[in-house]
């Protein structure tokens, strides 16, 4: 049976039909076309589709799409404002953090996670929030890499920015 | 070298690396239309039996079923070798695919797969291949009695008087497990049938995409022209996508049938126990040394298990049985490699292809030996390295080697000589070597080609039928290109893999990648060059001998004030109905196809080799291990993309992790265990050592593109044995069975000090 559902996604208020045992990631690749979320296993073993619902990364294949309801989702396709990619993207394609691409999503979304509560992480609290994003490709290193890029140079900014206000006053 | 290289020897980012992580790329299943149908296909309970009716009538008549198709829908050719795409009259292994179904819900389409009733006959199974050979054992297809899919039986020089002159010999057993690829992306393909033209087009995560092409044709009854396959993004392949499965022909079939669209997307469940896996090898390994070390003669009998059917047995013994007579010197070899049937599920090609098993088997061996005559294992490696020019005793010749040389510089990295000295303490250090095809010849009947379109306002659209499953090969044939035409690498833009328009390429294993194709690239490259300096020479009334392009520009010798960039060349020295400029390269490896019988035939166009040293900490506790640093030293002739080498380093050593210590395909008659990322375990971002080094060296390869080699399976094949031989350092245990789980290594640690109480 079909029932409404209102969920939004990346800033935007959707109203979709939907079954009630859909889950968040089939309806945002089936019913509202968001793609970049991808299905690697459909049983939370892989986080291939991880999202961020209310800032918290969650594999989305394990989530009912009913539950995502009055929360902020963010997917992949959400991170870009106004077309300026998010460090992270930017950082993943530089390091070569990306071979096939398909866990790519998913560890960019468990990286902004991370940084967005902790932006100086150890190499080890990365590594720990990647755990749960398999991939067979990269071994790893880079994406670890690309995220402690991020968090430095954002480090740098953010100091360069005291040390200009210090310097102010 | 590659100072005077633009663009080759560049670490530059993949050409796709940007929209892979905004969710822009789309990958097969991203191109599912609002009304396409999904596909679920039912699979064999038994390893072995009969099929005596299938019945789909219940199936057909469930609302939101659209189509149910059985093998005895398949058109045309309906076998593969020894294999059915869809069974028609027996199955052979959990898993085979006997019926397919297309409904508007993948609900609906599971729902359909438990109304379809198959009657079976159950037939005796085997699942061990050693038990398969035995004469009383059930028989798996009639046409190869004694379930002997293959056996192979070479020969080279002496090996009995060899034997009997050794200073030392060592027999020792070796085996590997079953291994799955584990890549991300599960098997996918999106088929769209036209009945007024008689078109099939496919939206296919396939490795080879003009095999698939080929394939389907044949099973659909069509000429090979009404089969179109769009090979867009592709999820990671490791040899698994390379062949045609039940889905991809379902989905065709059922297109046809219903007139829609169809998807298949199969389930981990089915990627891990329906499609293949790497081949679990038993080998039985004899070699001899004189006093200071050197290889004297080797015997190898390998028993490989086959699974069901042939799939890539033949190339996967081939190369296992090949991997044993380099990167050493080997004088006398004789190889006996049998592939038994079992009623598994199939064994095809996996990263290293026959290599991982065997060179576990002889690295592991050789670090024996040394041990047996008190030698450091880096030294009698040095001490049986190939150097170039080199001529294998079934007359392969290696035509550039800094195999010694990465041995040492892997050896000066890491301190071996000091840790070494070290030894017992539950640390260890260990090294493994290798050596690999920079592609293989097993296809000669069609070149690779690559076509490069300029067009009028200077862009450039390079076409090519090589897949790029993630690998980054579109970036590294573009880079070789734009180094042969004089232009950058984002100049060119790589058009989306489409056979309708894209030339023919046989397909990504065997690491051939970057030497063939990119041997194509840089050819049309060269063509397109010459084109338009014809050109420009005759509009700039010069000889084109005058003119150069170069980091994309175009120079008149003697004149640098009328030199000008490559675009507006493009635009100013062309007259309008001169466009697109059409260039293509293919080219001719010139290597024979291998003698399967003999093990003769210059394979490759270039051996690659490399060293690669482990080191591990065991706690002899629990027997877990920890690999705490790797280093990696690769001969890959020129490197055309250093970033993207090292990218194909890491994953090795974390794929060649696994299956060093955790990774196994676990069976229960037949059945799949392990058919989950949680019960068949995957290094993840935490098993991973905090340290890889790697390093890349040699000098560049006269057949390479700009002098570069393979940089992709070879990786692989040496990082069991250098952890396996680590972790002998470490604790004093030889474990010869992979994967080295704690079990094993407790076990082995009990028994070491019992013997140790005893003395």
């Amino acid at each position: 049976m079909e029932i409404s559902i209102e969920l939004k996604i990346n800033g935007r208020i959707h109203q979709l039909h939907a079954a009630a045992n859909r889950t968040l990631l089939e309806v945002l690749r089936e019913t509202v076309g968001l793609t970049g979320t991808k299905k690697g296993c459909g049983t939370g073993e892989c986080g291939a589709c991880t999202v961020l619902l209310d800032g918290v990364p969650v594999n989305s294949c394990l989530v009912l799409a009913l539950d995502a309801r009055g929360k902020e989702i963010t997917t992949i396709e959400g991170l870009a404002v106004n077309g300026v990619l998010h460090p992270l993207q930017k950082a993943f394609a530089e390091h070569g953090a990306t071979q096939c691409g398909f866990c790519t999503p998913g560890m960019i979304l468990s990286g902004k996670a991370l940084l967005d509560r902790n932006p100086k992480p150890t190499e080890m609290e990365v590594r720990q929030v990647l755990s749960g994003n398999l991939c067979r490709c990269t071994g790893y290193l880079k994406p670890v890499e690309a995220i402690l890029a991020v968090s430095r140079s954002e480090r740098d900014t953010l100091s360069t920015a005291k040390e200009a206000s210090n310097l102010e006053r | 070298m590659s100072d005077n290289f633009k663009v080759v020897g560049k670490p530059l980012a993949k050409v796709d690396a940007l929209p892979q992580t905004t969710g822009e790329a789309k990958y097969a299943a991203d191109f599912m239309p609002g009304n396409g149908l999904f596909g679920r296909v039912l699979r064999s309970p038994l390893p072995h039996g009969k099929i005596l009716n299938i019945d789909t009538r219940r199936a057909e008549r469930l609302t939101g079923v659209k189509g149910v198709i059985t093998g005895r829908d398949t058109l045309g050719v309906t076998r593969y070798g020894d294999e059915m795409p869809i069974a028609v009259e027996r199955v052979r292994y959990v898993g085979e695919g006997v019926a397919a179904v297309a409904a508007t819900s993948e609900d609906i389409a599971e729902e359909a797969l438990d109304l379809i009733e198959v009657e079976y006959e159950p037939l005796p199974a085997v699942f061990d291949p050693e038990q398969a050979l035995l004469p009383d054992a059930p028989q798996i297809h009639e046409e190869w009695p004694g379930n002997v899919g293959l056996h192979f039986k070479w020969d080279f020089g002496d090996v009995d008087k060899a034997f009997a002159a050794s200073h030392h010999i060592r027999d020792d057993r070796f085996s590997c497990e079953g291994v799955s690829h584990g890549m991300l992306e599960p098997h996918t393909i999106l088929a769209q049938y036209d009945s007024s033209s008689d078109r099939l087009t496919v939206w296919a995560a396939a490795q080879a995409p003009y095999v698939l092409r080929s394939n389907l044709a044949m099973s659909m009854g069509l000429p090979e022209t009404h089969v179109r396959v769009i090979k867009p993004h592709l999820g990671g392949g490791f040899g698994g996508k390379g062949e045609i499965f039940a889905h991809d022909l379902s989905a065709a079939l059922l297109s046809k049938k219903t007139g829609l669209p169809v998807l298949f997307v199969i389930t981990r469940e089915e990627v891990f126990g329906a499609t293949r896996q790497r081949h679990p090898m038993i080998h039985y390994l004899k070699t001899g040394v004189d006093k200071q070390g050197r290889i004297t003669a080797r015997y190898c009998k390998i028993i490989a298990d086959g699974g069901a059917y042939l799939s890539m047995g033949k190339v996967a013994l081939h190369n296992a049985g090949q991997f044993l007579i380099l990167p050493y010197h080997l004088p006398n070899y004789r190889y006996d490699g049998f592939r038994a049937y079992t009623n598994n599920s199939v064994s095809g090609a996996l990263r290293g292809f026959g290599g991982p098993q065997s060179f576990f088997a002889q690295e592991s061996q050789l670090d024996m030996i040394a041990a047996d005559l008190g030698m450091d294992p880096a030294e009698i490696r040095l001490r049986n390295a190939v150097k170039k020019g080199y001529v294998t005793c079934n007359q392969q010749r290696v035509t550039t080697c800094a195999f010694s040389e990465s041995i040492e510089k892997a050896v000066q990295m890491t301190g071996w000589k000091t840790k070494r000295a070290d030894a017992g303490q539950g640390r260890g250090i260990g090294i493994g070597c290798n050596a690999f095809y920079s592609g293989a010849a097993f296809v000669p009947r069609k070149l690779p080609t690559v076509d490069l379109e300029i067009q009028a306002d200077g862009a450039i659209i390079l076409r090519t039928g090589a897949s790029d499953l993630g690998q980054g090969s579109n970036t590294i044939i573009a880079q070789v290109a734009a180094e042969a035409l004089g232009v950058h690498l984002e100049d060119i833009t790589v058009a989306l893999l489409d056979t309708d328009v894209c030339p023919f390429d046989i397909g990504s294993f065997s690491s051939r990648v970057s030497m063939f194709v990119g041997n194509a690239a840089r050819l049309a490259g060269a063509e397109a060059k010459r084109i338009i300096l014809e050109a420009l020479a005759e509009k700039f009334e010069v000889s084109p001998a005058e003119l150069s392009i170069s980091d994309r520009r175009v120079e008149i010798t003697g004149c640098p004030e009328r030199g000008m960039s490559f675009k507006e060349a493009i635009q100013t020295g062309f007259a309008s109905d001169r466009f697109p400029i059409a260039a293509r390269g293919a080219w001719n490896s010139g290597c024979i196809h291998p003698n399967w019988e003999t093990g003769i035939g210059q394979v490759t166009p270039a051996y690659s080799f490399g060293s690669q040293i482990a080191e591990v900490e065991v706690d002899q506790g629990t027997g877990q291990v920890r690999v705490l640093s790797f280093t990696a030293v690769h001969d890959c002739g020129t490197p055309i993309n250093p970033l993207a080498i090292e990218g194909q380093v890491h994953g090795s050593i974390a794929g060649g992790m696994g299956q060093a210590l955790t990774e196994r395909l676990v069976r229960d008659r037949g059945s799949m265990l392990t058919s989950s990322f949680l019960t068949y375990s995957m290094p993840t971002s935490l098993d991973m050592p905090m340290e890889i080094n790697s390093e890349t060296l040699g000098e560049p390869d006269p057949a390479g593109p700009f002098g570069a080699k393979e940089s992709g399976e070879s990786l692989q094949c040496s990082t069991a044995p250098a952890i396996a031989n680590a972790i002998y350092h470490a604790v004093g245990v030889r474990i010869t069975d992979l994967p080295i789980t704690p079990e094993k290594i407790l076990a082995a640690l009990e028994k070491k000090n019992a013997q140790a109480r005893e003395k």
